[in-house]
């Protein structure tokens, strides 16, 4: 299957007169056709930036200082990012509140996506709006197609996302943290309705989360990441059952779902370093139970799996935790 | 120690009345946890407030240690509110961003007239910092200084410095790092067992609650549709919505996906609670009896509450 999103190496970060400032520091991953790739990592990890430098989107002052984007081929580059935005790939956030405008009803911004990108007008873009609406389930289209964001409740607004997503025909939807803010009954409904429309329209999913039940509950691929660097990265049956890098084990063993009865929780001493804090080498060994003084060397990349589900471990110490 | 008595909290809203707490009788006996579970809007801040004595029920009361803050004001009101603290979401927002650390616990000393002067207050500060596993060299700091993790254990500290006899905890791990979670509910359980605190922790993570409470009660737009200890809601649940809750949180195990949603739509407007049985509009076993009679809160079994009229008819339970 081809890569539709292609991330190579990527450098994120600022420079000013003491040198570069990196914080995502070489960060690799592809998104197949057909594919929902999970991208777990807790704040400061640097996953919602990689999404961001896709769609051009880099707060300043930072910006891509090295490396690669490929959407189906195609180079991201601050000059062709604007032109791709919303056709080749689109980004549904945590919030949608405060992605809507307020003053426009649902079905007019739909609609303006869809003059934008798929040259329909008038009627016909409304159409096209109220068309996408249904497709994500939300009950009575043409209605709400006229209500303003206010008026519908928070699964409702991120179906509206979704629906913007699936009007212009993105071939990559990134999704950051869009079940985050809602009620555990309505996310398990847009993780069900994310799953059936990359069924049916083979549209590839990135899903950012920190949650991983979400992540064994959706996902096919699974990247995590700490630091601002890919720890590992492979297929979620074999993340969850042979986590490969002693991070992703600390955190699975950490889940309550894991925990003995009247036991105390399994915990990860320290917290998760700032930009800033990071030094040499692997950014998590001031917190890892098997640390050795190799753990200061750049980081290598293991490869182990099969050809067919490889899992990628960026860990000094990967034969002593295997 | 906690008694929460047919409690209703009523707002106006426009000529409508908004109904977030319509009639719940809750305890917490002291070292005990009860867990708060329902989606938002199910009135879970609603009665936090009253048990802190913030918003007046229109009837029922709320009784802490045998007192009342119905009546009370000055510094009877403020000898309540030292028994009842709470632990907030996102304790960047709780802490002032312009008081050291210091400051900030001397604070509740000060206005419960904790220690005989500031030296011995500083003392209590700099203990209550050992507790929740700070150096006291953070005392000089500020909030900003400190990681997510570490400001929850500073709201932490303040929370239990006057020693309360009962802490809410309104989801206190979740706008935490994954990764920090887990030391922080362990605090949690440590301070419980230390000083024989109660809690009452809203929280909507289910496998978290399963494993930090004792006894969990569900709550659905303003009622308890549920009440029993821990492992009967979670190994038995008799109301249909406990099911549905319970079915409908992810579980992190890729061979066990759930294919189907358990609940469709949203819960209705607490401005607009349905006729008859308030779950009745999202309800598999609806009957007709649920669409007009509303049901009561029964005893089942020693700690066990449901209100539903069709409990002892439903299907065994399966969890998968």
């Amino acid at each position: 299957m081809p890569a539709v999103l292609e991330i190579e190496n990527l450098r994120i970060g600022w420079t000013d007169s003491a040198g570069e400032h990196v914080i995502v520091d070489g960060v690799t991953m592809a998104i197949h056709a057909g594919e929902i790739l999970g991208i777990v990592g807790e704040s400061g990890s640097g996953k919602t930036l990689s999404m961001l430098a896709v769609l051009g989107l880099l707060p300043v002052p930072l910006t891509v200082l090295g490396g690669s984007i490929h959407i189906s081929g195609s180079p991201v580059t601050p000059a062709t990012a604007p032109g791709m935005r919303g056709k080749r790939a689109a980004m549904v956030f945590q919030d949608p509140m405060t992605s809507l405008n307020p003053v426009f009803t649902v079905g007019a911004q739909i609609a303006e996506a869809v003059t934008l990108h798929q040259g329909l007008k008038g009627q016909a873009a409304m159409d096209a709006a109220v068309d996408a609406l249904r497709k994500v389930q939300v009950p009575d289209p043409e209605r709400r197609a006229k209500q303003y964001p206010h008026e519908l409740s928070g699964g409702m607004r991120q179906r509206v996302m979704i629906a913007m997503a699936l009007a212009c025909k993105s071939e990559v939807l990134l999704a950051d943290e869009p079940t985050t803010a809602l009620d555990v009954t309505v996310q398990a409904q847009i993780l069900q309705l994310l799953r059936q429309l990359q069924q049916e329209t083979g549209m590839a999913i990135a899903f950012i989360t920190h949650d991983l039940a979400v992540v064994a509950e959706l996902c096919d691929r699974v990247v995590v990441m700490y630091g601002g660097k890919v720890f590992e990265n492979t297929d979620v049956n074999t993340l969850f059952a042979h986590p490969g890098h002693p991070y992703t084990q600390a955190l699975l063993e950490s889940l309550p779902d894991r925990a003995v009865p009247g036991q105390p929780l399994v915990s990860i001493p320290g917290q998760p370093p700032t930009s800033g804090q990071r030094g040499t080498g692997c950014p998590f060994k001031s917190r890892c139970r098997v640390a050795i003084s190799a753990c200061d060397a750049p980081l290598p990349l293991v490869q182990l799996g099969t050809v067919d589900k490889p899992q990628l471990v960026a860990c000094h110490r990967v034969s002593e935790v295997g | 120690m906690l008694t929460i008595n047919d409690v209703h909290v009523h707002y106006s809203v426009g000529r409508k009345t908004l109904r977030a707490v319509d009639g719940i009788s809750l305890e917490v006996a002291a070292g005990e946890t009860l867990g708060i579970v329902g989606e938002s809007g199910c009135g879970k801040s609603t009665l936090a407030k009253a048990v802190l004595g913030l918003v007046k029920p229109v009837k029922g009361s709320v009784t802490v240690d045998g007192q009342n803050p119905d009546g009370l004001a000055g510094v009877a009101l403020l000898g309540f509110r030292r028994n009842v603290q709470m632990v907030f979401q996102d304790p960047y927002a709780s802490l002032s961003p312009r008081r050291t650390i210091l400051q900030s616990l001397l604070e509740p000393l000060e206005v419960h007239q904790i220690g005989n002067d500031r030296k011995e207050r500083i003392a209590r500060a700099e203990v209550t910092l050992d507790a929740v596993g700070l150096d006291r060299t953070s005392l000089s700091r500020y909030p900003h200084e400190f990681s997510g993790g570490q400001r929850q254990r500073i709201g932490i500290a303040r929370a239990i410095i006057a020693d309360p006899k009962l802490v809410i905890l309104d989801e206190p791990v979740s706008a935490l790092d994954i990764s920090v979670r887990a030391q922080v509910i362990n605090l949690l359980g440590d301070i419980q067992r230390m000083r024989n605190v109660g809690y009452m922790f809203i929280g909507h993570d289910l496998a978290l609650m399963r494993h930090v409470t004792d006894r969990v009660a569900v709550m659905y737009l303003g009622r308890v549709v549920e009440l029993g200890t821990t492992a009967e809601i979670f190994d038995n649940p008799q109301h249909p919505y406990t099911r549905s809750l319970i079915l409908s949180a992810p579980s992190p195990d890729p061979t066990k996906r759930r294919t189907t949603p358990a609940l469709d739509g949203d819960p209705p407007s607490p401005l607009d609670i349905p006729a008859g049985c308030r779950f009745q509009t999202r309800c598999a076993y609806r009957t007709e009896k649920c669409l007009t009679d509303d049901p009561q809160l029964i005893q089942l079994g020693d700690a066990r509450r449901i209100a539903c009229h069709h409990s002892n008819t439903l299907p065994a339970w399966t969890s998968g």
